[in-house]
């Protein structure tokens, strides 16, 4: 006599309305993972604690004076600079999220909270380098591999980076940085063993010194040499260093295009300062990092910077997220 | 009085079973779902991984699995039998096909001949390993 197994009666109802809820937990989990494909979102933070931690995807804190802030201790009216990097310039909404040291708060007699905003512009990081003196002569040093130039080799493309070679991370690093792909040279082993090995260039890395910026609205090129940006004065001069390469598009609205809000303060044990603002303005500006300026009246200090970048879910940004979808699968199959 | 008939409902051999079976759908559609997002990782590589931990949906499925394993050592299951029933023919087919697909997919850069002995390697090895677990 063989045992088969069912349910007993009295506990059948009961199964079949666990199972349509089982059902609708998976149905809902379907959904939202197609929220999160359809209108994706960017999640960056800074630890203020651990400044050296690996997860930390908030770049280079500092002050407007170029002095170091990432322990959190913000002077009164000194703007704090970070970076944040982005896989994709068009994000409707930017949300800001500080958590302040309570230990510092509490350390201080008759402490008052300050107010303040967070303003934020975006471009390339190279663009937002101070302006050096302009460049007035021919480049004197026309090799066909220099500082600047990519290269391929084996199966990566890599990047002259003063006497290092870089590896690139990815294609859309590539891409995301504003490099174009005509500009690859094939390397030979000798070329590569001429430069020492670097760090792998990843979404965010400043463009290294060599590299020819092209103000689009303007028509003015800048050289990136030793932390600056200079002035290129002429065509014949910007040529002599692009070498029959493409510059770096960038354009002069990043400096006043520029999206806030005013923060204001809430929790009840530890108070953060929060706001939130769009961004729409800043899309069609080219580059691949927001600066983000963070200014109160008082001396603060802070514990962590979370920041978020999200789509506005409407049918517009749905049919991008489409769009880019069917990108990269005719990409991925050589198209 | 309400924790005692809590305590019961573990006592009767219905509500094992109803878990049991509970176990067998969530775990059945787990399966069907991660089927899903490998596929849509072979047509997209890094698109499902840069937004889920597929790792994590993979230990997800074991701690069901296991569950599963560990609810049908209840007495409830005593009585019941080994199972000599048979796996359904289409389910084995659009397992094939599909598992064939996926392997095409992740070979479509090789050239021509590297994905014929690499598709024949996997089939012959994948009968191999049939033969071994399946049949005596």
């Amino acid at each position: 006599m063989t045992h088969t197994l069912s349910i007993p009666k009295p506990w059948q109802a009961r199964y079949n309305i666990a199972r349509v809820l089982l059902v609708l937990a998976f149905t809902f989990a379907a959904a939202y993972f197609a929220f999160l494909v359809l209108f994706p979102s960017q999640s960056l933070v800074f630890d203020f604690k651990n400044p050296q931690a690996s997860k930390n995807t908030l770049l280079d804190p500092r002050g407007a004076d170029d002095s170091i802030l990432d322990k959190g201790n913000i002077p009164a009216l000194m703007p704090l600079l970070v970076d944040a990097p982005v896989m994709r310039g068009d994000y409707s909404l930017f949300h800001i999220n500080i958590l302040t040291d309570s230990k510092f708060t509490k350390s201080k007699a008759n402490f008052t909270w300050p107010t303040g905003e967070t303003t934020l512009r975006k471009s390339y990081r190279a663009f937002f380098l101070p302006i050096g003196s302009p460049i007035t002569e021919i480049n004197p040093n026309q090799t066909a591999i220099h500082s600047g130039s990519l290269l391929s080799f084996a199966d990566g493309v890599f990047l002259i980076d003063g006497n290092l070679v870089r590896p690139i991370g990815d294609a859309s690093i590539f891409e995301n940085l504003g490099y174009d792909w005509d500009d690859v040279m094939p390397a030979s082993e000798e070329d590569m063993g001429a430069y020492e090995k670097g760090k792998i260039v990843t979404l965010g890395n400043i463009h290294p010194d060599g590299t020819v910026l092209h103000e689009i609205d303007t028509d003015a090129y800048f050289l990136i040499r030793d932390g600056e940006k200079h002035p290129l004065l002429n065509k014949s001069i910007s040529q002599s260093y692009l070498q029959g390469t493409h510059p770096i598009e960038i354009s002069s609205a990043s400096s006043t295009v520029i999206q806030g809000c005013i923060l204001t303060i809430s929790g009840l044990f530890s108070k953060n300062y929060a706001c939130e603002t769009p961004i729409d303005a800043l899309a069609p500006l080219p580059g691949d990092t927001f600066q983000i300026s963070t200014q109160l009246d008082q001396e603060i200090a802070f514990q962590t910077m979370d920041i978020e970048f999200t789509d506005t879910v409407n049918i517009k940004n749905m049919r991008v997220s489409l769009s880019t979808i069917k990108q990269r699968i005719l990409a991925h199959y050589g198209q | 009085m309400n924790i005692q008939r809590f305590t019961t409902i573990f006592k009767q051999d219905g509500f094992w079973l109803m878990l049991h079976f509970l176990l067998r759908d969530a775990l059945a559609l787990s399966l069907l779902a991660f089927a899903g997002l490998m596929t849509i990782e072979g047509l997209m590589p890094g698109f499902v991984s840069g937004h889920l931990n597929l790792a994590k949906v993979l230990f997800a499925i074991a701690l069901l699995f296991f569950a599963f394993i560990g609810i049908g050592q209840q007495p409830a299951f005593a009585k019941a039998t080994a199972w000599q029933g048979k796996t359904s023919k289409w389910l084995i087919t659009g397992l094939l096909f599909w598992s064939s697909l996926l392997i095409l997919n992740s070979l479509i850069k090789f050239p021509l001949y590297a994905i014929v002995i690499t598709f024949l390697l996997t089939a012959v090895i994948g009968k191999l390993l049939y033969d071994e677990f399946f049949t005596k």
